[in-house]
């Protein structure tokens, strides 16, 4: 099963292996298929070996591409279990800005549009 | 724990904002691919091959949020799930020989093969260990020089080329007591098996995140070009696999406009258009290509992969020559037809009833990446 939660890399070793932290937990993992990795990046891992580098900016880049899409509708009937976390549909535009350092999570910037 | 912990944070990939946004802009799309010629009065069929989108898709509920005219069909996604019968009872009978320690994944120790299963000839005696990587099985290998250690190889292009860095890791090391049962797959040749196939249908391709990550985008251009699929290498998270389904309408309706079909990337982050070279180049020092059987989908020429000669010691079938029991397809089993996305889960005869997880049937319900755990694990309350 891949799992998609990227590792930091702690600590560059010897034969290709690296020391990585994933969720809080420290794991060594083989680095022969990512030669170029280095201390600080963050790794996908998958059966122990990194499979990848994992980049934040792209992930900003696509985050932002979601922000910025038109969306021609007007709201349809909102979900219960948006509703539950606190989604307001006619504050909608307000969520369609530029991405913010990445956190990724919505703020409020004024009042909504009409 | 440290406090100072730092987090690649991918809460937005999470977000309920940003997915009612994209869900929106797939009924619109829907709508307008309903309008036209194509489209008009059919359901729009997108398939992914992926275990972990299977999964994916059935946790965040993505189906209740579809326009009715959009399908989500589940394809030949599971490595495990697509392993022919023959290929399980082979690793069962290998399990059985003494000095033998068969290491596997965890997800194929439950799996039937036509007579028995891994953990029940566990039960009964046989040295059968789940390992969470290839190289734990070189370490054994190395601590206990009595025994054979095999390795039971499955997986796609994920996966094999790990197996190939821990085989070409034995060979450096001398290790003469491990060898692997090379049963890996790989993945565009299938494609082309469904995009070809009528009764298949597929109008479109939610490709897989991470074996993309290692092949890149270029062995999936034919679907593209030579049958008009649109593909979209796509991520795992609630939003990143809402956003692969919109491009893919996106293309459609373009296609329908008179534009030609496209393979691009929705997972940027991880995935880069020329895939691992390193881990691809690995991959091909140590196998070949070869014919193999896919459960469902018969024998498809070249989707197999065999150690090259050099490695040829490393190989369990010749180290260990048993001969298993005839192999069988088990009776009222509809896999095959679940594994090529001609049936959803629900649909078999057996599903929930004969097939539960307790108790499978096949290795679609049991495999955690199949299909129909997946639809079992995630189905509705009502359905319960």
């Amino acid at each position: 099963m891949c799992l998609a939660v990227p590792a930091h890399i702690t600590e560059k070793k010897s034969d290709q292996k690296a020391t990585v932290d994933i969720l809080g937990l420290t794991r060594d993992i083989s680095l022969d298929l990512l030669p170029d990795a280095k201390a600080g990046d963050w790794v996908l891992v998958h059966a122990g070996f990194g499979i990848e580098i994992v980049d934040e900016a792209d992930a900003l880049e696509t985050i932002e591409l979601i922000e910025q899409m038109p969306v021609g509708f007007e709201p349809t009937e909102v979900p219960e279990a948006f509703q539950e976390l606190g989604y307001e549909p006619e504050k909608r535009s307000d969520y369609i800005k530029p991405a913010d350092s990445g956190k990724g999570s919505v703020e409020e910037v004024g009042a909504p549009h009409e | 724990m440290s406090e100072e912990t730092p987090t690649f944070d991918l809460s937005a990939f999470r977000d309920p904002a940003l997915a009612h946004k994209l869900i929106e802009r797939i009924s619109e799309l829907a709508a307008a691919l309903g309008e036209t010629e194509r489209f008009e009065g059919r359901p729009i069929k997108l398939m992914e091959v992926c275990g972990t989108h299977t999964m994916a898709i059935a946790k965040a509920g993505l189906r209740s949020v579809m326009p009715d005219n959009i399908v989500l069909s589940s394809g030949p996604g599971c490595p495990v799930c697509v392993t022919a019968n023959p290929d399980i009872d082979l690793a069962i009978e290998v399990a059985k020989q003494p000095g033998v320690i068969l290491t596997t994944f965890g997800d194929m120790i439950k799996v039937p093969g036509s007579w028995t299963s891994l953990a029940q000839e566990k039960a009964r005696g046989a040295d059968v260990r789940v390992v969470y990587s290839p190289l734990d099985a070189l370490a054994l290998a190395a601590d206990t020089p009595d025994k054979l250690v095999v390795f039971v190889s499955v997986g796609f292009e994920t996966t094999t080329p790990i197996i190939a860095a821990s085989v070409k890791r034995a060979a450096a090391a001398g290790l003469e007591n491990f060898c692997i049962l090379a049963a890996n797959k790989t993945v565009p040749e299938a494609l082309r098996a469904l995009a070809g196939d009528p009764e298949v249908g597929i109008d479109a391709l939610i490709l897989p995140g991470h074996v993309s990550t290692i092949i890149g985008t270029a062995p999936y251009e034919f679907l593209a070009d030579e049958f008009g699929v649109p593909g979209v290498v796509t991520g795992f998270e609630p939003v990143d696999v809402l956003l692969g389904i919109e491009e893919l309408l996106s293309s459609l309706l373009e296609i329908t406009r008179g534009g030609s079909a496209k393979i691009s990337i929705a997972y940027e982050r991880a995935v880069k258009p020329e895939g691992n070279v390193v881990a691809v180049d690995l991959m091909n020092e140590i196998f070949m290509p070869c014919d193999v059987a896919w459960r469902g989908l018969g024998v498809i020429p070249g989707t197999g992969l065999k150690l090259r000669e050099p490695y040829g010691r490393f190989d369990a079938t010749v180290r260990v020559p048993v001969e298993p029991p005839e192999s069988r397809e088990t009776p009222g089993c509809q896999c095959g037809q679940v594994l090529r996305g001609i049936i959803a889960p629900p649909e078999c005869r057996l599903f929930g009833r004969a097939c539960v997880p307790e108790h499978p049937v096949g290795p679609c319900m049991v495999s955690s990446e199949g299909s129909c755990a997946a639809f079992y694990r995630y189905r509705s309350v009502e359905e319960a």
